[in-house]
């Protein structure tokens, strides 16, 4: 049954700021400096501020439709044929992204802690713990990612905070960094962080208020709450040279907490908090793969698909040949160009809803969304 | 009936299964026991004789620590039953081959996982240290807030000589020994984070810790009448019989990642407290009234120094100084009541003045003889710059020794200790 339980705005909103937050504990921050030198910061404040407005004709289309996922949506705007097209992007957004963290949190389990292990081994214990968490549902997903947030935000702002004695305010100028074009444009694409807000699109019908405008830009907020002053943390910490060098800034953070003999070394206080992101990351990406392809074929069951998804997402982060590779794809394609699926295709539906809308009021026939 | 059972027995079954899944959760590949580890707690690095690298560890034997046992071991001795550390040299071309080596003759992992300090040759340093450190910084085991030092003698010979006399545990006595900064400030914090970060940074250059073993390199101290300063010397110089045979005084002054040269306790305490890391430390200023008398003054931090900087297009950057600073009287010598109103203003000028004319010489010698601003006057100078582009053809490392630098202190003595004055002596 494609039923899924019901889950309030905030349960669905701590689903999406769980999946967006994921990439502030890999390489992310180290390549927005590259892009902003010492305002890349504000790139993220940027990305935060465009991804809010771009997720609102999302917002405003979904409000004409109450009760159906983007997928129905879609299909009713454009036709099967020209959806199915919509639905393919979506999809590929949602494995591509979910391969890519799968690859890079394996390869980083890899690095950090366990040298000797498979990178396979590494990957099947997340895919697994993935498969369980999106064959229980979205209901329990979104509970569990209520339940964990409040010790998740906490152990976010100790490790920001910590290193405090390491601070250096100093790096953070020139204040302007790159230099206000290239801020903008930097920040523009780097919306793509924010693009997991569409899961909020496809999971609506599960929604026991039909609206995501609120949930949605919660999500978003938090995230700008949680990344912002993430970026910030690490980069009173290390200067752009050092910064841009390294493949986990926020592990490096967490590793430099020292406060004398007896306060230190307390990265392992903080690894849950990277093992359980990672794990809500892949299970919200596998749930969300699967739920696309049940409502775009209209099938009655969604579980069947989790095994063979997860297979598909293990295939596609075995892609790229080596860690660098992983990371370049991560960076500079997927979340560089992730808008497009994300914000670009839902409010070309709401332009077409719109248009629809004029048309048949012109026509004196009923209004958008009426079924 | 039947069917409550059967539920039942899946929940059990499913509950079972779960905690059997944990059981290989702990590490299947690549466990390590914590004692099949042998945790090397000071790494010493040096030019080889026969190879490229001449590698010193010295790894803790927890067995000896239990017990309290105290002292060094030898030079690749087996660490017997009162030592509670091993040390062993190897000579290898890299860092981690070297490692690798030492397990050749030490029969548990070598890790660098407790690392207390670094120890680089003064010799190595000259040549550049970034092709040392950019590789331990990938090494997952090695910490970026490991101490980081420059020892003035071999440190094979500076790490065997590195024996604890009050402290049972190696790991202990070393960082109490590289954190007594805080309140003696004759040595740099000097973490590999901080020199790291200098290193790649155009606005300060970096200094590290430096270590020598006592006695190593004596120097003829005769102060005559007036003594002689306390903070004048260098690691391995110092004026004293007893104690441990490790001193820590002074600073390593790198321009990029090379020495270029050193600077003593007390120009430390002053590039301290320029720099804005100053905590705590003792200065002994000659009595105003009487010459060969001093007035030991107790001295804090009272806040970061003020720094303002001005760089007119295609001239010579102007910097002034402002170093605020709290005193406590811990000692009068000549008996002259300074504490009376009037008389904490004659000691404070007097200090700021001495202050000022050392500072003056210091930056001179950083200016003209390291030709390196190792203290953060380039960290203002940034905030000139709208963009890091622009920051860039500044080029202020270049522009640092033309640069105008009047520093002013301005102390204000707070306290005054157990006396409120000084009776005289009757009948001298």
């Amino acid at each position: 049954m494609r039923s899924e339980g019901r889950v309030d705005g905030r349960e669905a909103a701590t689903l999406v700021l769980a999946a967006t937050v994921t990439e502030a504990f890999l390489t992310f921050p180290a390549a927005l400096v590259d892009e902003g030198y010492t305002a890349a910061w504000m790139i993220l404040l940027v990305a935060v501020l465009t991804g809010a407005l771009a997720f609102l004709p999302m917002a405003a289309l979904m409000e004409k439709f109450p009760g159906k996922s983007i997928v129905e949506v879609g299909e009713e705007l454009l036709g099967p044929w020209l959806n199915s097209l919509f639905v393919l992007a979506y999809l590929a957004f949602f494995l591509v992204t979910t391969a890519s963290i799968l690859r890079q949190y394996a390869e980083r389990t890899v690095t950090v802690t366990v040298p000797q292990l498979p990178i396979s081994a590494a990957m099947i214990a997340l895919l697994v713990g993935a498969a369980v968490a999106s064959s229980l549902g979205l209901e329990a997903m979104a509970r569990s990612a209520r339940l964990m947030l409040y010790f998740n935000l906490a152990v976010v702002f100790l490790v920001m905070v910590l290193p405090y004695p390491f601070w250096n305010p100093a790096y953070l100028f020139p204040l302007w960094g790159a230099g206000m074009q290239k801020i903008l444009t930097a920040g523009l694409l780097r919306s793509s962080v924010m693009g997991e807000v569409l899961l909020l699109a496809l999971i609506l019908p599960a929604l026991k208020q039909p609206f995501i405008r609120g949930p949605g830009l919660w999500s978003i907020l938090v995230a700008g709450l949680v990344l912002v002053p993430g970026q910030l943390a690490l980069q009173v910490t290390f200067p752009v040279p050092v910064l841009r060098e390294m493949i986990l800034p926020s592990f490096e953070l967490s590793k430099l907490i020292y406060f004398g003999r007896f306060v230190q070394r307390l990265e392992p206080v903080f690894m849950p908090l990277w093992a359980v992101t990672g794990l809500f990351k892949v299970s919200i990406g596998l749930y969300a793969c699967s739920a696309l392809i049940t409502r775009a074929l209209k099938l009655p069951y969604r579980r069947p698909f989790t095994l063979p998804l997860a297979i598909i997402i293990m295939a596609l982060a075995f892609i790229p040949a080596n860690v660098t590779e992983a990371v370049w794809v991560d960076l500079y394609v997927v979340h560089r160009y992730a808008w497009l699926p994300a914000f670009v295709l839902p409010a070309l539906l709401w332009a077409a809803a719109l248009f629809r809308g004029k048309k048949t009021a012109s026509g004196g026939g009923a209004g958008a969304g009426g079924g | 009936m039947p069917v409550v059972v059967k539920n039942q027995a899946v929940r059990y079954g499913a509950v079972f299964l779960l905690l059997a899944v944990l059981l290989p959760l702990s590490g299947c590949w690549g466990y390590q026991e914590v004692d099949d580890s042998a945790y090397v707690l000071i790494l010493g690095v040096d030019r080889g004789r026969e190879n490229l690298l001449s590698l010193t560890a010295q790894i803790a034997v927890p067995r000896a620590m239990g017990g309290g046992a105290m002292g060094g071991g030898g030079g690749g001795g087996g660490g017997g039953n009162q030592k509670s550390t091993l040390n062993i040299t190897v000579e290898a071309r890299t860092i981690f081959t070297g490692l690798d080596l030492m397990n050749a003759s030490v029969e548990r992992r070598v890790s660098l996982k407790h690392l207390k300090v670094l120890i680089f040759s003064a010799e190595l340093a000259g040549g550049g240290l970034e092709r040392y450190l950019a590789p331990l910084l990938r090494y997952p085991e090695f910490r970026r807030n490991t101490f980081v030092a420059v020892s003035r003698d071999k440190p094979q010979k500076l790490i065997e000589r590195i024996q604890p006399i009050m402290e049972a545990n190696p790991a202990k006595y070393i960082e109490l020994l590289v954190t007594s900064q805080s309140y003696i400030g004759f040595s740099p914090y000097s973490q590999v984070h901080h020199f790291y970060n200098d290193m790649k940074s155009a606005s300060v250059q970096p200094v590290m810790m430096l270590l020598g073993i006592a006695g190593s390199q004596p120097v003829h101290a005769r102060g005559g009448a007036g003594g002689f300063n306390e903070g004048g010397f260098l690691a391995g110089q110092l004026p004293r019989k007893g104690g441990g045979d490790i001193e820590m005084i002074g600073a390593a002054v790198f321009r990029g990642d090379r020495l270029v040269g050193e600077i003593n306790g007390e120009e430390t305490v002053l590039m301290n407290m320029l720099k804005g890391q100053f905590k705590e430390s003792l200065f002994a200023l000659s009595d105003p009234a009487r010459p060969g008398y001093f007035v030991t003054l107790r001295l804090l931090a009272q806040s970061k120094p003020q720094v303002d900087l001005t760089w007119q297009r295609g001239g010579a950057p102007e910097i002034r100084v402002g170093v605020p600073l709290e005193a406590e009287i811990t000692s009068i010598q000549s008996g002259d009541n300074y504490e009376r109103p009037g008389g904490l203003p004659r000691l404070e000028e007097a200090f700021n003045r001495e202050m000022e004319r050392k500072a003056a010489d210091l930056i001179y010698k950083t200016q003209e003889e390291f030709q390196a601003d190792i203290f953060g006057f380039g960290f203002r100078a940034r905030r000139l710059a709208a963009t890091w582009p622009q920051w860039r053809r500044m080029d202020w490392l270049s522009a640092y020794p033309e640069a105008a630098v009047n520093v002013r202190f301005n102390v204000h003595i707070r306290r005054i200790g157990l006396l409120r004055e000084t009776s005289p002596v009757e009948g001298r």
